[in-house]
């Protein structure tokens, strides 16, 4: 059984040491050569850290020497936490803040780490002692209050996830990737351990590319990717280019998307290009270990029709609380252990099922309301708070007004999220230019946060117990 | 040309699209922003962009951006 994911590791450079596991076009590893790599890291970090079960950052450049770093991280009995090597100094500044890591690896610098040879003794005497319940990673998701949340996921939910996957799907040795989730999203646990665990191989592709649209195209079929874990926003986005008319990836048979609602026509397109593949709309969140439902296309779709989220996937319960439709509430292995150094929020969100009082029971209030339709899939209704998944992230508009509050340039603001045009509007009231804004949001936020459109108001509108009237603000959307 | 502009200021604002010629190799612009602009493109000039014309060479300046459309207008 397996109860750490550097296990995988272990028995797949052992069974396929030469085989490519990760390859960024500019770098590859083989199993053994990552396994390699990773021990080295681990030893370094297991004498910088001097102990296990501390957080490690890893500034991550979508590159394979993350993967390196994240496994060494794992060997040294420690848990990594990804963060976005694209944004600006002071969002990571702030983000190194909240965790406290014990030590921070930039993943660009991996080569610069002074690296001895592996410290067998050490790494053997930390891996004696794994528990399936050791914290893996922790991973930054937008936060309702307006700061930001760090979800801690423990191995045994990666593995969980992981064996679900292999067991349901036809991963394994002839899987070949083409990752665009970036690693420090939880989404991206799956390439990384599926590749591991299955001795199939990874080809990380730049963001860069999906700029360009049918180079990407081509590039799968040259690197005869076969199974993609897309953002359901890039999915779609080749649907909204119209850019399998350039280049059809003949290779590709498997395609999951995941992370926000999809509509018929934009499978239905990728359809009519390759007709045999499966397409499979995943459901999950940070605190859950990604998937906790799935839905395999298996009928004709109306261009019209939302995809289900299907059902819940093995080993993991769904309840809608409060009726039908209601709120999504999940059980099971996959859950996070909590937020790090945020009890308040763990204790909101990770409760006793409100549903039965006969046992504990823990559960994870996603704060999506969804309904069950005639097939008995789930289908998804609406947020009950503020969250927009903007670019297929999961944006709390607060956590944006709290940044602009707190630049001191403004005197109010409030956000709303344009749907017509996928996009952060945010109003503000205060002297500042709107450019003046936008450089300060530039260095606080990531760029899928940051607004689109900036607008500066002589007030903001209000209800008559004197909160922002958000209707309005809707409304502005709309007129402008 | 003015209304190109007036699109992208739309999409990314405070660059100057006069003179900047790394619109797409430059990070400006990411994937989102081009089905935006294509979506306007569409919109404001009636011109559709086949997928194969979403390159760094077509897109990296207004000016190029807008020779391209009309290269497909005379199509």
């Amino acid at each position: 059984m397996t109860r750490n994911l550097t296990n995988y590791l272990d028995f797949t450079a052992a069974r396929l040491p030469n085989k490519p596991a990760f390859d960024d076009g500019t770098e590859r590893l083989t199993f053994s050569q990552l396994r390699v790599l990773a021990r080295r890291v681990g030893s370094f970090v297991a004498q910088s850290v001097g102990k296990t079960g501390r957080p490690v950052a890893v500034i991550t450049r979508h590159r394979v020497a993350d993967i390196a770093a994240f496994f060494g991280i794992l060997y040294a009995g420690c848990f990594y936490v990804p963060v976005d090597g694209d944004a600006g100094e002071t969002f990571i500044h702030a983000r190194m803040d909240a965790v406290q890591p014990a030590l921070v690896i930039d993943a660009a610098r991996l080569a610069e780490l002074p690296l001895c040879e592996e410290d067998t003794a050490t790494l053997a005497g930390i891996a004696a002692a794994h528990r399936e319940a050791d914290p893996a990673c922790a991973i930054f998701t937008s936060g309702s209050t307006g700061l930001p949340k760090c979800a801690l996921t423990g191995h045994r939910a990666i593995v969980d996830l992981t064996e679900w996957h292999t067991e349901t799907f036809p991963h394994g040795e002839d899987s070949i990737y083409g990752n665009q989730t970036p690693f420090f999203f939880i989404a991206s646990l799956k390439e990384i351990y599926l590749t591991v665990k299955n001795g199939a191989t990874t080809h990380i592709l730049p963001k860069e590319l999906f700029a360009r649209p049918a180079e990407l195209l081509r590039r799968l079929t040259d690197l005869r990717v076969n199974t993609i874990l897309w953002a359901t926003a890039a999915f779609k986005l080749m649907a909204n280019l119209d850019a399998l008319a350039a280049h059809v990836p003949q290779d590709l048979q498997y395609i999951f998307f995941s992370g926000e609602s999809v509509q018929g026509r934009h499978v239905n397109y990728w359809r009519r290009f390759l007709p045999e593949a499966l397409y499979t709309n995943l459901y999950g969140l940070t605190e859950t270990a990604t998937n906790v439902a799935y839905y395999m296309v298996d009928r004709p779709l109306d261009d019209a029709e939302n995809l289900p989220m299907g059902r819940a996937r093995k080993n993991v319960q769904l309840y809608l609380l409060d009726g039908d439709p209601g709120e999504i509430a999940a059980g099971g292995a996959c859950l996070a252990m909590g937020y790090w150094r945020n009890s308040e929020q763990t204790a909101a969100l990770f409760v006793q099922n409100p549903l039965q009082n006969d046992f504990p029971e823990t559960v994870y209030r996603t704060g999506d309301i969804a309904r069950r339709n005639e097939r008995g899939e789930l289908v998804y209704v609406c947020r009950k708070d503020s969250q927009v998944k903007h670019m297929g992230v999961r944006v709390e508009l607060g956590e944006v007004e709290t940044a602009a509050l707190g630049s001191a340039l403004v005197r109010d603001a409030a956000c709303a999220y344009d749907t017509q045009r996928d996009r952060i509007v945010i109003f503000y009231t205060g002297d500042a230019e709107e450019t003046a804004l936008r450089a300060a949001l530039r260095e606080k936020l990531p760029k899928y946060m940051q607004p689109k459109r900036i607008a500066r108001l002589p007030a903001l509108p209000q209800l008559p117990n004197g909160k922002t009237d958000r209707v309005r603000l809707h409304q502005m959307l709309k007129e402008d | 040309m003015e209304q190109l502009i007036a699109i992208l200021n739309e999409i990314v604002p405070d660059l100057d699209y006069t003179r900047c010629d790394t619109l797409v190799s430059g990070r400006y612009l990411d994937s989102f922003d081009i089905v935006t602009l294509v979506a306007d493109i569409y919109e404001a000039f009636g011109v559709r962009v086949p997928a194969q014309y979403l390159t760094p060479e077509n897109f990296d300046s207004a000016a190029r951006i807008w020779a391209l459309l009309c290269r497909l207008q005379a199509k």
